[in-house]
């Protein structure tokens, strides 16, 4: 089955640019990810270096009474408050680009995954409406007016045919009315000939006449003018008889040209009929044939959408993985936080050198760290539990 | 053409070429039968027939007293059937 050629370019084109597109945001939300767990374990561990120091440092406060060694740990303990001062900072800055380098992921991903979600909803469109204008030019243009156009065909040859055959048919009555009339044209024929011979009869009858009268002599001679104007009267019949006769056979004629007139209108060859209805049948049958593959062509674009659209929604419930990175991500977000606050208190107890205050001091962090334990243990059980894409429903955007 | 008329029952043998120069012959033919009887007609011989041929059959269905009348038409060659197919005589007589 042939396919558009450019719906094929189309689905490669976007496939190669969804997947860099979902890649690059991934892998920069995984660095992220993976920055943001080195820095969270070496905060810990300073924290927590930080505060096993400072109870090493209580508990000896806490039994001493000897002022030198005193002094002597008092001016380690500068030293080393001078050094995590400055890996402090350091560690704050980190901290800090973490922060604002997550952020930026976040937005990042969020643009993007929003950009792609209109990308797919308008491919998903277009495929719609290109598949809708297919089907509605093929009912269109080629189911009605073709079976139209058919219909036509056939009626018209039928009428065609009722024509020639109907013209025949009077053609073969007028040939039977004019050998109708020829018919009875030669009666009249055959009585003009009794006609002419009763005028011979009454020519010979008239030539008697006369002979009697010449001689019956001068008696005679009246009747003898008689019978001259009988003969008159017989040749002028003759006379007649012969016009109307030639006339009878000029009507002949004339009858025969009609009929060769008739016979020509009326002797249709039908097998030309005959032919052309083939041809119109089996151009029927083409013309059906063609709308038929139309249909399967439709049927397998039909076909091509639907796994268009499936694929595309399939694309579009992928692109919810910015949801989980955005989660991800605030918390390591919220981590940071913590940690900046662990920090902070670290930084803090062991920058703290009046040792009257000392024990204060220290009941202030622990009261300080008891009340982030739960901000960091919660940040830790809520990360998220979904690790797969294809777990759960998601409704579209 | 041969006419055999039994219990008013008259066959008429079709020339094998039916065509206009048919039409007096036939004519003549069918008019010596009685309108009423039932009309044969064999085609067996017949491997032609023109317009004229089928302007004929529908004169004889007029003698024979139109739509009632008694006309069969039988042993027809393909190419004469297919010819009274596309006049759509088997409308109007019996054909076999």
């Amino acid at each position: 089955m042939k396919m558009h050629p450019w719906v094929s370019t189309m689905s490669k084109t976007n496939l190669l640019l969804i997947v860099t597109f979902i890649s690059v945001p991934v892998v920069v939300a995984y660095s992220a990810a993976q920055l943001t767990g080195v820095i969270l374990v070496g905060i810990t561990f300073f924290a927590a270096w930080g505060l096993v120091k400072l109870s090493a440092g209580n508990g000896r406060r806490t039994t001493g009474d000897d002022t030198f060694a005193q002094q002597s740990i008092l001016t380690v303990g500068k030293a080393q408050t001078d050094a995590n001062a400055r890996a402090h900072d350091d560690l704050l800055n980190q901290l800090k680009l973490v922060q604002d380098e997550s952020s930026q992921v976040r937005g990042l991903i969020y643009e993007t995954v929003n950009k792609l979600t209109a990308c797919f909803q308008e491919l998903n469109a277009s495929t719609r409406s290109q598949q809708n204008m297919l089907q509605a030019s093929f009912h269109e243009h080629h189911e009605q007016s073709i079976s139209e156009f058919v219909d036509n065909t056939a009626k018209l040859l039928d009428y065609f045919v009722d024509l020639i055959v109907n013209t025949s048919k009077d053609s073969v009555y007028l040939m039977h009315c004019l050998d109708d009339m020829s018919n009875r044209i030669n009666a009249v024929l055959s009585l003009l000939d009794d006609v002419k011979n009763v005028a011979s009869d009454i020519n010979l009858l008239s030539l008697n006449a006369s002979i009697e009268a010449a001689r019956a002599g001068d008696a005679g001679r009246g009747f003898s003018v008689v019978a001259q104007e009988v003969r008159n009267l017989s040749a002028k019949s003759d006379g007649i008889n012969n016009d109307i006769n030639s006339i009878s056979k000029e009507v002949i004629d004339t009858l025969e040209g009609v009929r060769a007139v008739v016979n020509r209108i009326a002797s249709a060859d039908m097998n030309v009929a005959l032919s052309s209805k083939q041809k119109v049948a089996s151009a029927t049958e083409l013309m059906q044939q063609k709308i038929d593959s139309t249909a399967r062509v439709i049927e397998e674009t039909n076909k091509i959408s639907e796994n268009i659209e499936q694929s595309t929604e399939t694309a579009i419930m992928a692109l919810q993985f910015e949801d989980m990175c955005r989660q991800l991500l605030e918390h390591v977000e919220k981590r940071v936080e913590a940690s900046l606050e662990l920090l902070e208190v670290a930084n803090q107890s062991v920058t703290e050198s009046d040792s009257e205050r000392l024990q204060e001091h220290l009941a202030d962090i622990e009261k300080r760290l008891s009340q982030l334990k739960p901000k960091i243990q919660s940040v830790q059980h809520k990360s998220v539990t979904q690790t797969s894409l294809s777990a759960g429903d998601v409704e579209l955007f | 053409m041969e006419t055999q008329t039994k219990d008013n029952v008259s066959t008429i043998k079709i020339n094998e070429n039916f065509n206009f120069s048919c039409q007096a012959e036939f004519r003549q033919t069918y008019e010596k039968i009685p309108k009423s009887n039932r009309f044969i007609l064999d085609f067996s011989k017949t491997s032609y027939i023109d317009s004229a041929a089928l302007g004929m059959l529908l004169l004889l269905k007029e003698y024979a007293g139109g739509d009632g009348s008694k006309i069969e038409i039988i042993k027809c060659k393909p190419e004469v059937q297919n010819i009274f197919q596309i006049s759509n005589f088997g409308q109007l007589f019996k054909i076999s």
